[in-house]
C-alpha cells in the first residue's frame, strides 16, 4: 500500500513541477510577445508557493479520493492492516511529497533570492510558508472525509484555514487586548498557539479518533464521532489558548526602554509614556508599533512600521515633543537595521508589491536630507535580507556596508554615497566593523581585513575560529573609529549556558579567550562591554540580574551585584541598563553612568 | 460438531437512525457453504461487509479462530471494488504482497486468455469476477465472502466461477458466505441456507433438512390461520401456502397435501412474507 501511495505522490509530485515549468515558460513566452519584463525567477516562486498550498490542500483532501473514484475502497478497507496504518500509509507518502516540494522551494528560492509573494509581506517568518503548507494539509486531511464533494470541502477547508490563520495572526489576543488591531502579530510572536490550539489540534484529534471506525458507511456516521470529539476540544482548546495568550501577553505588554541620560519609557505598539525626572509625557501613534533606536544626547528616536506612520520620530529629551523626520507610507516595511554614522542615519526599507524591492535610505540629521539608493542593481543578484552592519570614510568619502544573505552564507557589500558598489567577501558568519577593520569569516575562522578604496586587504587570519559568535548586528551607532578593542563569545545566551568570552585587540589583532561566563554580553556604544549574569526568580517566574561586570582591557570587573526584591514583579535587562519594576514602581540601574533611580508608575 | 471459525456475538450495526444489523448471534464452521438470502435492505450485503471487516459495527464482536488471520479473510463485493486503473499484472502484485501470497496462480486468466497488462477497468463484468476470485484464491482463504455478483455474469463464465469456488471449498477448506439471488446454478452449492429481515437471521437451516421443514400446499378455501404460514398467494383459482417450520402431523390435521419446496422458492416465500407484513 504504502509503495503504491509513493507511486502515486510521485506521479502527482511530476505533475505539479511539470505544472509551475510551464507557468514559467508561458511567462517568457508573454515576454517575448509583449515585450514586458516579468522576472521569470520571482514568477516561478510565487506561482510555486500558491501552487505548494493548493498542493497541500488537495493532498490532504484526496487521502481517499482515489479509491472513491475508481470504486476500490472496499477493497482497501479489506487488505490486513489495522485503519491506523493504512492512514499512515496513505499520509507518510503525502508529507514526503510537501517535504520535498518544501526544499525544492527553499533550495530555488536560496540560489535565486527570489521571494515570491513573500515579497508583500516582508515582516513574515522564514518559516511561515512551511507552517502554511503543512497546517492547510493537517485541515484538509481533517475535513477530508466529512463529505463526499470534493468542491464544497475546498470551500470549507479554505474557510477554515483562514479562520485558522486570523487566529494565527493573534486576532484572540488583540480581542483580549486592545480590540481588533492588524499590526499585533509583531507584539506577540507566539501567538500562532492560539490557531493550533483552538482550532488545527481539535480537527486532527477528531479527525483521527473518527478515523478509528471509518469504514464505507459514508460521512454521516463519520462526522458524528467527529462532531463528538471536535466540538468539546475546541471550546477547551479556546479557553487554553485565551489563557495562555492572556497570561502571556500580559506582562509583554508593555516594553520599557532607559535611557543613557536615565530617562525611562514605557510603549507598546500605540502609545509610549517618557518619564523623565519629574516630567511625563505621553505620546500617541495611532495604530503604528514605536520601536526605540537610537540616542544621541539631544535626542532620542523611535521608528513605526506597517502603520501610516512608516518612519523616523525624533523626541527631544528635554521638552519630550517628538517631531517626524521621515515618512513614507508607500513603504511596506524598515527593518530594524537602522544606524547612525556622524549624524547620518541610515535604515533599509522594502517597497510593497510583488518583488519587494529594497533601499538603503540615509537621512542626514542636520539638514533632513534624505537620499535613496535602490540596492537591487548593488547587491550581488539573488541577495535576501539586507542588513547595514558598519559604516566609514575613505579619504573623506563616506561608506555604508551591507551585509545579505544568498545560499547560507553572507555576501559584503560596501555601498558609496555616490551610489557606486563593490562586492567585498563572502562571509561565512555575520560580520562586523571597527575602526577600519573589517570582521569577517571564511571556512577555518575570522579574517580581520582592512578597507581600502579598492575593496580589502587581508591583513590577519585566526584558523580553527569558525566557530566563534561575531557581534552580528552592531548596537545604536557606527562611530567606532575610537574602539581598541571588541568582544566576542562562543555558544549562545541560552538561560543557565554558559558562554566563552573572547577579546579582539584591534591594535595588535591578537585574540585571546577570558573564560567562561554563565551569562550573557553586553556592549554599549563606543566601546563598554558588559557581562551579566541572570538567575531565576522561582515564585516570580522571571530572570533576574544577580551581578553584572565590566570588561575592560580584559579584566573582568564586577561592579554591582543585585538580590531579589519580593516586592517586584519583574525585570527588564537591557543593553542600556536593568529595570525591576512592580505595578506601582519601577527601579533603574543605568549601564552608562552606574546610577540607580526609582520612577512611580 | 466442528469448532466454529467465525463467531458473531450480539452484533448491531446503524446507519444514522436506521437499525441496519439488530444483535446478530450466529456461527460459522470451516468448510461450510452458506448461502444468505433475503430482500433487499435485509441487511445481507452489510452482514458480510462486518464481517469483511469493510463496515465497522456500532457493538458487538466477531471473532475468527486462529487459523483465520486477516490475510486468510477474502472478501468479493457486490461492485467487485478494486482499483481499476491498475493492469492485471499490477493488480496481482498489489494483492500479493498486501495479502503475503508467495504464487499466484493464474489458471482462470489463462482460460480467459486475459493478456496481464489490460486495465481492469477494461475488463467485462464476468473477467473481472474471475479475476478478482483468482486473486482471492491465491491468498487461500480460510473463509471467503461472495457479495450478489452471480447475476451480472454471464451463463459461462457463471459456471467457471462456480467451478473455482467449488476448487476452492474443496482444496483449502474454505468457508464460503456468499449472498445470491439467482438460485437456479446454486441450488446445489449451499449446504446452509440463512434468510435475513430487519436486520435478523429469521431462517437458520442447513440444505440436508429444508425439505422435512418448508413444505408448501395449493388450497383455494379459506386457510388454516394456526398453521405457520410464511407468504400466501390468496389466489381463487390455486391459492399457494407456504409453511415453516413444517411438522409431520399437519398433514393429518388439515389434509393439505404438503409439497416440498425448492430453495428459491423457501427464498422468495420469505421476501414476499416480508413485503406481505409491511403492507399490514
Amino acid at each position: 500500500m504504502l509503495r503504491k501511495e509513493f507511486n502515486e505522490q510521485l506521479k502527482q509530485l511530476l505533475y505539479f513541477l511539470v505544472f509551475v515549468t510551464a507557468v514559467l515558460g508561458l511567462t517568457k513566452l508573454v515576454n517575448l510577445v509583449s515585450g514586458t519584463e516579468m522576472e521569470l525567477k520571482e514568477i516561478f516562486v510565487a506561482v510555486y508557493q500558491v501552487g505548494l498550498l493548493i498542493f497541500a490542500m488537495v493532498s490532504g483532501l484526496s487521502i481517499f479520493s482515489s479509491e472513491r473514484n475508481q470504486g476500490g475502497l472496499e477493497y482497501v478497507l479489506t487488505l490486513p492492516m489495522s485503519r491506523y496504518r493504512l492512514l499512515a500509509s496513505k499520509i507518510i507518502p503525502r508529507l514526503g511529497a510537501l517535504t520535498l516540494l518544501y526544499l525544492l522551494y527553499i533550495l530555488f528560492s536560496g540560489l535565486t533570492g527570489a521571494r515570491g509573494f513573500s515579497g508583500l509581506l516582508p515582516g513574515l517568518p522564514s518559516g511561515m510558508l512551511l507552517y502554511a503548507v503543512f497546517s492547510i494539509f493537517c485541515l484538509a486531511l481533517s475535513l477530508s472525509l466529512t463529505h463526499e464533494n470534493f468542491v464544497l470541502l475546498a470551500m470549507v477547508s479554505l474557510f477554515t484555514a483562514l479562520i485558522h490563520f486570523f487566529f494565527l495572526f493573534g486576532f484572540l489576543y488583540t480581542i483580549i487586548e486592545n480590540g481588533f488591531h492588524r499590526h499585533i502579530y509583531y507584539q506577540a510572536p507566539w501567538a500562532p498557539m492560539t490557531g493550533f490550539i483552538t482550532i488545527l489540534l481539535p480537527l486532527l484529534v477528531a479527525f483521527f479518533s473518527a478515523f478509528k471506525k471509518y469504514d464505507i458507511s459514508g460521512s454521516r456516521g463519520f462526522n458524528t464521532r467527529f462532531r463528538k470529539v471536535f466540538v468539546p476540544m475546541m471550546i477547551l482548546g479556546f479557553v487554553i489558548s485565551s489563557t495562555l495568550v492572556y497570561s502571556i501577553s500580559k506582562p509583554q505588554y508593555q516594553r520599557y526602554y532607559l535611557t543613557q541620560d536615565n530617562s525611562l519609557i514605557r510603549y507598546n505598539h500605540n502609545k509610549a509614556t517618557i518619564h523623565a525626572g519629574e516630567t511625563e509625557r505621553t505620546i500617541q501613534n495611532g495604530e503604528g508599533i514605536i520601536k526605540f533606536i537610537h540616542e544621541d544626547p539631544n535626542y532620542f528616536y523611535s521608528f513605526s512600521y506597517m502603520t501610516k506612520n512608516r518612519g523616523i520620530t525624533r523626541i527631544d529629551k528635554k521638552t519630550l515633543q517628538e517631531e517626524s523626520l521621515y515618512n513614507n507610507p508607500d513603504f511596506y516595511f524598515t527593518h530594524s537595521s537602522i544606524l547612525n554614522h556622524k549624524n547620518k542615519l541610515a535604515f533599509i526599507e522594502s517597497s510593497s508589491g510583488f518583488y519587494g524591492k529594497e533601499y538603503l535610505v540615509v537621512l542626514d540629521l542636520k539638514t533632513r536630507a534624505i537620499k535613496r539608493i535602490s540596492l537591487e542593481r548593488l547587491l550581488p543578484g539573488g541577495y535576501i535580507h539586507p542588513i547595514i552592519f558598519g559604516a566609514g570614510e575613505i579619504e573623506g568619502k563616506r561608506f555604508w556596508l551591507l551585509q545579505s544573505e544568498k545560499n547560507l552564507r553572507y555576501p559584503l557589500v560596501r555601498i558609496w554615497e555616490n551610489e557606486q558598489a563593490d562586492f567585498l567577501d563572502l562571509s561565512y558568519r555575520g560580520p562586523g566593523y571597527y575602526n577600519g577593520l573589517l570582521v569577517s569569516a571564511d571556512k577555518e575562522g575570522l579574517v580581520i581585513s582592512k578597507l581600502t578604496p579598492q575593496g580589502m586587504e587581508t591583513v590577519k587570519k585566526f584558523p580553527g575560529t569558525k566557530r566563534l559568535k561575531q557581534p552580528y548586528f552592531l548596537p545604536k551607532n557606527l562611530d567606532f573609529e575610537n574602539t581598541s578593542e571588541i568582544y566576542f563569545y562562543k555558544n549562545n545566551h541560552l538561560e543557565g549556558s554558559d558562554i566563552e568570552i573572547f577579546r579582539l585587540d584591534l591594535e595588535s589583532l591578537a585574540l585571546t579567550s577570558l573564560g567562561k561566563w554563565k551569562g550573557s554580553l553586553r556592549h554599549i556604544y563606543p566601546s563598554n562591554y558588559y557581562l551579566v549574569k541572570y538567575d531565576r526568580a522561582s515564585k516570580k517566574n522571571y530572570m533576574y540580574t544577580t551581578e553584572i561586570a565590566i570588561i575592560k582591557e580584559g579584566k573582568i570587573t564586577t561592579i554591582k551585584t543585585f538580590s531579589l526584591d519580593d516586592k517586584m514583579d519583574d525585570q527588564f535587562s537591557l543593553s542600556t541598563g536593568i529595570i525591576v519594576k512592580n505595578s506601582k514602581k519601577a527601579w533603574t540601574y543605568n549601564l552608562s553612568n552606574f546610577q540607580e533611580k526609582t520612577f512611580k508608575l | 460438531m466442528t469448532d466454529a471459525i467465525i463467531k458473531v456475538n450480539n452484533l448491531n450495526l446503524d446507519f444514522g437512525p436506521r437499525k441496519v444489523l439488530d444483535n446478530i448471534n450466529i456461527q460459522f464452521e470451516q468448510g461450510e457453504t452458506v448461502l444468505i438470502a433475503g430482500g433487499n435492505g435485509a441487511g445481507k450485503s452489510s452482514f458480510l461487509k462486518c464481517l469483511a471487516g469493510v463496515l465497522l459495527p456500532k457493538s458487538g464482536e466477531i471473532q475468527f479462530s486462529k487459523a483465520v488471520t486477516a490475510e486468510k479473510i477474502a472478501f468479493l463485493s457486490d461492485k467487485m471494488s478494486f482499483f481499476q486503473d491498475f493492469t492485471l499484472e499490477q493488480g496481482i502484485e498489489f494483492h500479493c504482497r498486501a495479502f503475503g501470497v508467495d504464487t499466484f496462480d493464474d489458471v482462470l486468466l489463462q482460460e480467459l486468455k486475459l493478456p496481464r497488462d489490460r486495465k481492469v477497468r477494461e475488463l467485462s463484468n464476468g473477467e473481472r469476477a474471475l479475476f478478482q476470485l483468482s486473486l482471492l484464491m491465491s491468498q487461500k482463504p480460510g473463509v471467503l465472502l461472495v457479495d450478489e455478483i452471480l447475476h451480472i455474469i454471464d451463463p459461462y463464465l457463471r459456471e467457471m466461477f462456480l467451478y473455482g469456488l467449488i476448487d476452492m471449498i474443496d482444496e483449502y477448506k474454505t468457508t464460503v458466505i456468499t449472498i445470491n439471488h439467482t438460485f437456479s446454478d446454486i441450488g446445489l452449492l449451499p449446504e446452509r441456507l440463512l434468510i435475513m429481515e430487519n436486520g435478523r437471521f429469521v431462517l437458520d437451516e442447513k440444505s440436508e433438512d429444508l425439505p422435512n421443514r418448508f413444505k408448501k400446499f395449493y388450497s383455494t378455501d379459506r386457510v388454516d390461520r394456526d398453521l405457520p404460514i410464511i407468504f400466501g398467494n390468496e389466489s381463487p383459482l390455486a391459492g399457494e401456502w407456504f409453511v415453516y417450520p413444517y411438522q409431520e402431523k399437519m398433514a393429518g390435521e388439515t389434509g393439505y397435501e404438503f409439497l416440498d419446496v425448492e430453495l428459491g422458492e423457501v427464498v422468495k416465500s420469505f421476501i414476499g412474507g416480508y413485503y406481505a407484513k409491511k403492507r399490514i
